[in-house]
């Protein structure tokens, strides 16, 4: 494959970046909001962010060993296609390729979970019983979860806290580890360690 | 698209608003007359907040803003005070001055509780740049 960030995790990275700051301003929504009545805490869901960065990571991991296959039949011959054909014949592929960044660096399957799909977002209330909860947002808590006050708002600060540390925490190990991707590549290409 | 820094502004302001109110309502503690020199005490004011819906951009981060500011119409206090200028002359309570019905616990736990919000928005802040400065090292 002529795209050299195909085999890194940094499509993968990037999204769980994404994920992480978008979390972060919810849960900042949420201790602003501490001493709002009526106030419901909000969160994204990481477990069906996890989920479907998987299930999409493996899809892609399926298909790209079938057009590896289909590369290692085409080396065989005498005359191994030019880098320019091939990025050609990955274009013509790949149509949101040469538009969309998106999907040169990471995988267009995920992308429905990039900071842009601002939908896949949108928010439930915990207050609104009658919408359906078939998205990615935060499912309904147990009722034992969040002491309710008399103010009708359940935002704890405690738990607040622990939620915004853990996501920065995510998001630090996003970025040390993509860091560390480049470097590797940038070792790769100026042959240097 | 509104910040993460701009949703904790949103607090700060918010709460020190709160805050102000407090400080008011404590100052006032003993205050008789109105602006207008007319004998009526100090009613004690409440800042209420309110989910700034113009804020939300579809992510569900939202931040807050104050709604209303209540007055306290609880009837005032009432002393014993014959000889004061301001004791009223008629009716049931003759003979009484009619001081601010302001509980000074109540007004001080609400500011502690305002403080530590702010704090801890604070705190928020202080994490939302950490990640930003952290997005910018990937660059380095």
């Amino acid at each position: 494959m002529f795209n050299p960030l195909q085999s890194t995790t940094i499509g993968a990275l990037e999204k769980t970046l994404a994920f992480t700051e978008r979390r972060h301003k919810v849960l900042a929504g949420n201790l602003a909001n501490i001493s709002t009545p009526d106030y419901r805490s909000r969160d994204l869901d990481v477990d069906a962010f996890q989920t479907a960065l998987a299930e999409s990571i493996q899809s892609r991991q399926g298909r790209s060993s079938a057009v590896t296959a289909n590369e290692t039949l085409a080396s065989n011959r005498s005359n191994p296609p030019s880098p320019l054909a091939m990025f050609r014949q990955f274009v013509s592929e790949h149509p949101a390729a040469s538009a969309d960044t998106d999907a040169m660096l990471g995988d267009p399957e995920i992308s429905g979970l990039d900071a842009t799909g601002s939908a896949t977002y949108t928010m439930l209330d915990d207050h609104d019983q009658t919408s359906t909860r078939d998205d990615r947002i935060s499912g309904p808590r147990s009722p034992m979860e969040g002491i309710v006050y008399h103010d009708e708002s359940d935002v704890s600060m405690e738990q607040e806290v622990t939620r915004i540390a853990k996501n920065r925490h995510l998001h630090n190990v996003a970025i040390a580890t993509m860091r560390n991707q480049f470097d590797l590549m940038r070792a790769a290409i100026t042959e240097r360690a | 698209m509104i910040s993460s820094l701009d949703i904790s502004t949103s607090a700060l302001v918010a709460q020190r608003t709160r805050l102000n109110a407090i400080s008011g309502n404590i100052a006032n503690i003993s205050s008789l007359v109105d602006e207008t020199g007319a004998a009526n005490p100090y009613r004690a004011r409440q800042v209420v907040f309110q989910t700034d819906h113009m804020s939300e951009d579809g992510t569900g981060a939202a931040g807050v803003k104050v709604a209303e500011i209540l007055h306290d119409d609880s009837e005032p206090r009432h002393r014993y005070q014959p000889d004061h200028p301001l004791a009223i002359t008629e009716g049931k309570w003759e003979g009484y001055v009619a001081y601010p019905n302001i509980d000074l616990t109540t007004q001080m736990v609400d500011a502690l509780e305002t403080t530590r919000a702010y704090e801890a928005n604070i705190g928020v802040m202080e994490i939302s740049k950490d990640m930003s400065r952290q997005r910018l090292t990937i660059l380095a």
